[in-house]
């Protein structure tokens, strides 16, 4: 499409070409051909063309609070003229350095190579798509319209909560307030490569498991015991999750509220139970879109696990989604007797929660064994209340009502977690469940 | 605010000393718009061929007789004229005061230039006027007319650039990427107007050429200008047809990867 500026010049060509003919009068067919030839040699010459987009990010997957580059690498070989590159870039994001939009300059008979880098600050875990960068080649007299194209192919990427630092108290010494299971071994499962402890045969045990070394050694001393070596099983215990990712547990604004900070949470937990080579499952429910998570271990399952909290969208609250969730579990919960880890508000539908957390305690426990169940309880009091003293005083009436149902909870043998997200991180809130001897 | 909280901000001082600069650009181009069109006005009849009493003898030049009275009145009606108009489009400058002030350059240029038309239409019905010349071609009104256009189209690429500036710093684009826009447009625009330019006056050249050669006048002269510019509308529509073609794959996005 030609511009407007060129559509006068073509005017200006066919008045005096028309006129030349009307008249019989050379002159102004050779001022029209000027007007002519102008716009033929702008429009060819002053074009740019073979036009190639090359877009990285580093890093990959970034969490949130962390900064993005991106690197454009603009070549432009043939024609002349101006070439916009632009990078739409998703709302989260915030520009902190550099420009996502620049402008190459494009001489005639000369390759041009820039490369230009922006930096992003990504502000919310999700998924995100970066479009294709938009390239206008603009015509460097104006005489053609400037139409914008897409170079390149569109990028997804992941932002992650950055897990929270969740640690062994290794140095003190001290008595923790509820059962953990962080040294619990699997029962079932293969044996590892990983030498144990040698012990006296039992019926059983394969023959390849004998230590003949260790038997001729303990057999000079005394009568003949056949020694075998023990192997660590593969894997320790599980632990399953039961997320509420319900409306209300998103207290706050739209970057920083509770969900957020709760997702973070799972994150770290998630990471320190993987790092320390236990199973991990989850239920997902009431958000937009329910997950459930097959128990697993390693870091592709960790990966899994962040990719699917990193979608995770707050829903309605579904009337009991959570028994739901429970029974959606239920295999698991009873084959693997796992650690239950409960993030919800519970004084939001009480009885629903109380109903929730009998079925798992009925799947995971039994008459003389009890597994641990951990509610994990974040406190949206501070975050709603903020500055407000009247706020703060309904929230502290608010907090004394729901105690009484805590205290039925940890009755029950559950143990209770509340934590102010706004006040500490959760690596903060479960160290203090250790008391010091 | 200015560092002594006085003055007008340091940008907007910036801003008017380049609107200063523009208009004084703007204005030098006007003025040779109006020199190059008063000398095409001036060599009406550079052939000597309109009639007795029009036009001084001479052994080569000839003009229209232009006396002591009548010269002054020419170039002031002229420079009048062309400063009415283009003061229009540079005080305000926009597309659309550019297209009138083109138009009424290219109407002058046109009665300039009248005096080569074969086909006295318009002249023709008042009776003992005639200022056409049996020359249908002059390449030196065709060499003053190209630069008079070129001047211009400049004039009108000095809005154009200041414009496409603005837009880019409004789009986000760094100022430093910016300041270079208009030099990069005039780099470009000076080779293409003069190839332009050069295109028109060899046709020219070549035309004046031929009269010398075959005199300029045969039998079936208007008839050949009538099938010659059959010949141009048949070669602009191929034109028009190769640019819709080109700017079809152009939209495509066959240049961008």
């Amino acid at each position: 499409m030609i511009s407007r500026s060129a559509y006068t010049y073509f005017k200006a060509f066919t008045l005096l070409f028309l006129g030349g003919l009307v008249f019989g009068n050379v002159n102004y067919i050779l001022f029209g051909v000027f007007f002519l030839a102008f716009f033929l040699l702008g429009a060819n010459i002053g074009e740019p063309k073979d036009v190639v987009v090359k877009r990285t990010f580093t890093p990959r997957r970034p969490y949130v609070g962390t900064d993005l580059e991106v690197r454009l690498q603009v070549t432009v070989s043939k024609g002349s003229g101006f070439v916009e590159v632009f990078d739409q870039v998703p709302e989260i994001f915030e520009l902190v350095g550099g420009n996502n939009v620049h402008l190459v300059w494009k001489t005639l008979g000369k390759e041009v190579k820039q490369e230009f880098t922006y930096t992003l600050r990504c502000t919310r875990r999700g998924n995100y798509e970066f479009k294709p960068t938009q390239v206008t080649r603009i015509n460097a007299l104006r005489l053609t319209k400037a139409v914008p194209e897409p170079a390149g192919e569109p990028v997804e990427l992941t932002v992650l909560h950055k897990p929270s630092g969740l640690r062994r108290m290794k140095e003190v010494r001290g008595l923790a307030r509820t059962m953990r299971t962080d040294i619990d071994q699997a029962r079932i499962g293969s044996q590892s490569t990983e030498f144990d402890e040698l012990r006296e045969y039992t019926r059983g045990d394969p023959m390849k498991w004998i230590n003949w070394k260790a038997t001729a050694r303990v057999s000079t001393i005394g009568r003949f015991k056949p020694m075998v070596n023990r192997y660590e099983p593969e894997g320790k215990k599980a632990v399953f999750f039961f997320l509420d990712a319900a409306h209300y547990m998103q207290a706050g604004s739209t970057i920083e509220n509770t969900f957020e900070n709760t997702i973070k949470a799972t994150t770290g937990m998630a990471k320190f139970f993987i790092d320390k080579g236990f199973k991990l499952g989850g239920q997902f429910f009431n958000a937009r879109n329910d997950v459930s998570i097959y128990p697993d271990l390693g870091e592709r399952q960790f990966l899994r696990l962040t990719q699917e909290l990193s979608d995770l969208e707050p829903g309605d609250p579904q009337v009991g989604a959570f028994a739901e969730a429970v029974e959606a579990a239920k295999v698991h919960l009873i084959s693997q007797r796992p650690l239950s880890i409960i993030i919800t508000r519970p004084e939001i539908n009480f009885e629903e929660t109380l109903d929730g957390l009998s079925r798992i305690r009925r799947y995971t426990s039994t008459t003389r064994r009890m597994r641990p169940i951990i509610v994990i309880n974040p406190l949206v009091y501070s975050t709603v209340a903020g500055s407000d003293e009247y706020a703060a005083f309904a929230m502290n009436i608010l907090k004394a009502e729901n105690r009484t149902r805590y205290h039925q909870l940890r009755r029950m043998g559950m143990s209770v977690i509340d934590w102010d997200p706004k006040k500490e991180d959760i690596g903060v809130r479960l160290l203090r469940q250790v008391r010091a001897r | 605010m200015s560092d002594d909280g006085s003055g007008p901000p340091a940008l907007s001082r910036l801003r008017v000393r380049l609107t200063g600069i523009l208009m004084m650009r703007q204005l030098g181009l006007l003025f040779l718009v109006a020199l190059l069109l008063t000398a095409q006005v001036y060599l009406m009849d550079f052939y000597g061929q309109i009639g007795p009493g029009l036009r001084n003898e001479g052994p080569w030049v000839q003009t229209v007789t232009f006396g002591w009275f009548t010269l002054p009145i020419l170039v002031a009606g002229v420079f009048a004229f062309v400063f009415a108009t283009g003061i229009v489009f540079a005080a305000g400058p926009s597309e659309r005061s550019f297209t009138i002030f083109l138009l009424l350059i290219i109407a002058a240029t046109g009665a300039a230039n009248y005096d080569h038309s074969i086909l006295d239409w318009f002249l023709a019905i008042v009776p003992k006027v005639a200022v056409t010349n049996s020359n249908p071609v002059s390449v030196l009104k065709v060499l003053l007319g190209a630069g008079m256009f070129a001047a211009v189209v400049l004039m009108h690429y000095n809005i154009l650039a200041d414009d496409f500036t603005r837009r880019l710093l409004g789009r986000g684009v760094a100022a430093e990427e910016v300041v270079p826009v208009r030099r990069h447009m005039v780099r470009l625009l000076l080779p293409v107007l003069f190839s332009a330019g050069a295109v028109a006056v060899t046709l020219g050249l070549v035309g004046e050429f031929s009269q010398l050669v075959f005199q300029g006048h045969g039998l079936f002269a208007k008839f050949e200008i009538v099938v010659l510019g059959g010949l141009g509308v048949a070669i602009g529509y191929v034109l028009l047809q190769i640019l819709r073609a080109y700017y079809a794959k152009r939209k495509h996005g066959a240049n961008v990867k």
